[in-house]
């Protein structure tokens, strides 16, 4: 069960971080990273006896004649508090309780059992949780490390303040007022946060931020945030992850302020910009840190100093882990990072935080920078001041993002899931995106469920509101069905995109619990694909806005809008039900009102689409044994529908925005199957090559362009009848919903090689790029 | 003196009198939890004792302090427990 340690770890303790994959009941699904914390593990750093942990679903791919391809995508997090441990001859056995942060689990129960530990031997465990009734999971982890968690820490610093001391150095001896008994060490920021059990690595490295300009005199959030977005080497990629930034700057606006932790909603005082906690400034001209030395300092003043810029970096940084002041957990008289001296001393006496301060975190800190739910913890992960987590204040617990929500994955993903639509909404415009599926491999082609609506179940959206609260969209119905498998092709280099992946419009405006963009703000959305459940693939996120009522009367009519009756009719995309008439009438008033707006068109697109077909509705008969009859209520109205989005088209035609394409595909398709029952095919003709140009002028895909004038030489080159028949039976609406179907209308099986021509020159060449997000640095 | 409005504040009504003059008056005072400050201003006071007014009508509540300007060249002032609790301190006030 033990191997020889390799690793620097301490020799003879148990705590620290472990990892390992699940072996029973199935071998390598899931992985562990524990985190032990029952014994003492390095010097000065306090036992908090607690057993925590992080799951990562195992995505395995397999590669013939190649290992399998294997990602980690995070799922959740558990702890233990106070286990009991047992040690027996040689073999420890620690037991506890586990206790999930997120969602509803059955109760479970944590068995660790290992050898004793051995200098010079890394110490491995077997780690069983049990549900109850018996069933088992069993997990083989190794220690990896003496720190519970490890992150990357990037330093930057301003021309104007590029001397040293850059970082804190300060030895605990330096200053007459301290405790007594405080143990003689050298704290760094590494060191202070090793204690508290986090391995903090500072990237090797240093950008100077030219600040010289001479206008410029102090900071702002929004301009520190500016700088990290365009400093920070990190910054690209997915988050949350454990990468964090610091700058060491000149002066704040506020002169007072000596340091910020910058990256919080703005109602915090922060940049209001999401995700957060990936940033905080050290403010190296406070007048905190007039006597900074170079070296050991000479006086008290000095060293004064010096001990206030340690402090100023470990508490901003420990901002970034989440933690609030210690006055806003409650707990004032806390002696840790996180207080202010002068807050203690005010309620303690003069001088009393510095001739007790230890130099450490306070325990309930301690346990949450350690063992907490790890999206209330990582950076970019649960907003500032929110969370499931210990530290959080409150009424703090409404922000806390549901199970899921903050998947992300470790090492390179096999698929891409993007989301995207257009960035900007108006007030009440129906809010749909496009769910994208890609095959990343390079060789080999890969099998994923097609049905990307959450109806199935095999898709998950998150939405974070203005307000920060993370919402999962519940659609409203769930849908039972086969799977609906589809191989995706790698993408050759002398190939254009199309076959390597695929997409479907999903509205989400509406769900179970009413509306879920009913605010004027800025949201976010993520989604994460789980498919047939052997894979895990999280998608970015993805940010929208939408607009505040124009006008009075549209903020009036909101109060109608926002109902049962217009959501389920945007959800059904359009419905005569008597139930929902009130809804469909006043989509139909609205799509007139603001007929030459997209809110208008859209609104227009959904009340065509109920015309477009007749509707059957279920009727009492007053027969004997006969309740209920079905019957029509409403025959189709083609000619209505087309007059409703005659305006839609203009709309569409004269707002050339690529996030539209498959809107205004959507809406050319209604009318092509109402011009085709009214024997207008020559106007349908005309209005798919219409919509073929616009696409084309802004760079669609050929393969897109080929199907759409495919379908036109079709409908023009079938007898009308033939014709009429299969758009009766098979309406390209429905179809054309998800993109790739739209070959199959007209009849084509698309040829895996691409034809060269001219056009697709220059997909050839993106084709080529890299596929897996660009993570370069944007400096150095 | 240097006076900080710090924590508990959101979007309230603020107005401070020093020996019966109005030395600040401010609406909108919202207090930022990331370093626990709302607003900090120097303002001008005479010598000797004095007496400090603060209203804060929005919240319905006033506490009226003297302090010795000579060895008071900083105040607090917090809303914590519905109340307006006041720390003065010789060392300027620092946040982070």
């Amino acid at each position: 069960m033990a191997k020889r340690s390799t690793a620097a770890t301490a020799p003879t303790s148990i705590s620290g971080q472990y990892e390992g994959e699940m072996t029973a009941p199935t071998s390598g699904l899931t992985f562990l990273d524990l985190r032990i914390d029952v014994d003492k593990r390095y010097a000065n750093s306090p036992v908090m006896k607690r057993v925590s942990g992080d799951f990562y679903q195992l995505n395995k791919i397999s590669v013939p004649g190649s290992p399998p391809k294997v990602t980690r995508v995070y799922r959740e997090s558990w702890i233990v508090h106070r286990p009991t441990m047992k040690t027996v001859g040689n073999k420890v056995e620690i037991t506890g309780k586990v206790t999930f942060w997120k969602g509803t689990h059955p109760p479970n129960t944590l068995k660790i059992t290992m050898a004793t530990p051995q200098s010079g031997v890394t110490p491995s465990c077997l780690v069983t949780l049990t549900r109850p009734g018996g069933q088992a999971a069993v997990y083989n982890c190794t220690k990896k490390s003496d720190s519970f968690r490890s992150l990357n820490l990037e330093i930057d610093v301003c021309k104007s303040v590029n001397a040293p001391p850059m970082r804190p150095t300060w030895n605990t001896d330096g200053h007459p007022i301290k405790p007594a008994g405080l143990p003689a060490r050298v704290l760094t920021i590494e060191e202070a946060y090793r204690e508290a059990g986090v391995q903090v690595k500072i990237r090797p490295g240093s950008t100077v931020i030219d600040d010289s300009d001479a206008e410029f005199e102090t900071w702002s959030d929004a301009e520190l945030h500016n700088a990290m977005e365009t400093y920070f080497s990190q910054i690209g990629g997915s988050w949350p992850k454990w990468e964090m930034w610091g700058i060491l700057a000149g002066a704040y606006e506020e002169p007072s302020v000596g340091g910020i932790m910058f990256d919080a909603a703005a109602t915090f005082g922060g940049a209001g910009k999401a995700p957060e906690r990936q940033g905080f400034a050290v403010f190296r001209k406070h007048e905190w840190f007039d006597n900074l030395v170079d070296g050991t300092p000479a006086n008290a003043d000095q060293a004064a100093s010096m001990r206030q810029f340690l402090y100023t970096w470990v508490h901003e940084a420990g901002h970034a882990f989440n933690f609030l002041h210690s006055w806003d957990k409650n707990r004032p008289d806390a002696l840790s990072w996180m207080n202010y001296d002068w807050r203690y001393d005010n309620q303690n006496g003069a001088n009393s935080f510095w001739s007790n301060f230890m130099f450490r975190f306070d325990d309930e800190e301690l346990i949450h920078l350690r063992h907490g739910d790890r999206s209330a913890v990582i950076m970019g992960g649960d907003p500032w001041a929110s969370g499931g987590h210990l530290e959080a204040p409150p009424g703090a617990e409404y922000l806390a993002a549901p199970p899921g929500a903050m998947a992300s994955v470790e090492g390179e993903q096999p698929v891409e899931l993007l989301i995207r639509s257009k960035e900007y909404f108006e007030f009440m415009e129906p809010v749909a995106i496009e769910l994208r599926l890609r095959n990343l491999f390079s060789d080999m082609p890969i099998t994923l469920d097609s049905r990307l609506h959450p109806e199935y179940g095999g898709i998950v959206i998150y939405i974070r509101r203005p307000d920060g609260r993370i919402v999962e969209y519940a659609p409203v119905m769930c849908k039972l069905a086969y799977t609906s498998p589809k191989q995706l092709q790698p993408l050759f280099p002398d190939e254009q995109p199309g076959s390597d992946r695929y997409s479907e419009e999903v509205l989400i405006s509406y769900g179970r619990y009413g509306f879920y963009f009913d605010e004027p703000g800025e949201y976010y959305v993520r989604a994460l694909y789980q498919g047939g459940g052997d894979l895990l693939i999280p998608s970015n996120v993805h940010r929208l806005r939408v607009g505040s009522p124009l006008t009075r009367q549209l903020d009036r009519t909101a109060q109608d809008y926002f109902s049962y009756e217009v959501g389920m009719n945007l959800y059904l995309d359009g419905s005569r039900s008597t139930h929902l008439e009130k809804g469909f009438d006043l989509l139909r008033e609205m799509s007139e009102e603001h007929k030459d707006s997209l809110l208008g068109a859209k609104l227009a697109m959904t009340v065509a689409n109920g015309l477009t077909q007749p509707f059957f509705q279920l009727e009492k008969t007053g027969e004997e044994n006969v309740t209920v009859k079905l019957s029509q209520a409403y025959k189709a109205e083609p000619k209505e529908a087309l007059k409703l989005t005659d305006a839609a088209v203009d709309v569409f035609q004269k707002t050339r925005q690529k996030a539209l394409n498959l809107s205004y595909r959507q809406l050319v398709s209604q009318r092509v199957d109402s011009l085709v029952a009214l024997d207008r095919q020559k106007q349908a003709v005309r209005e798919l090559g219409d919509l073929e140009q616009h696409l084309r002028n802004l760079g669609a895909n050929a393969p897109v362009l080929d199907q759409i004038s495919n379908l036109a030489s079709t409908i023009s080159s079938t007898p009308p009848h033939e014709v009429q028949e299969y758009h009766r039976r098979h309406r390209l609406w429905d179809r054309v919903r998800t993109h790739d179907k739209l070959a199959a209308v007209a009849g084509e099986d698309r040829p895996r090689v691409a034809k060269k021509t001219p056009a697709k020159t220059s997909a050839k060449k993106s084709s080529k790029k890299p596929r897996k997000v660009a993570k370069k640095a944007r400096k150095r | 003196m240097r006076l900080d409005l710090q924590e508990g504040f959101t979007g309230d009504a603020v107005e401070i009198r020093v020996n019966g003059r109005t030395v600040l008056k401010a609406e909108g005072v919202t207090s930022r939890r990331v370093v626990g400050l709302a607003l900090s201003t120097e303002i001008e006071v005479s010598d000797g004792t004095l007496n400090i007014e603060i209203k804060i009508p929005t919240k319905n509540l006033s506490h009226t302090i003297s302090v010795e300007a000579s060895t008071t060249p900083n105040l607090g002032i917090s809303i914590q427990d519905g109340q307006i609790k006041i720390i003065t301190s010789e060392r300027r006030f620092g946040y982070a």
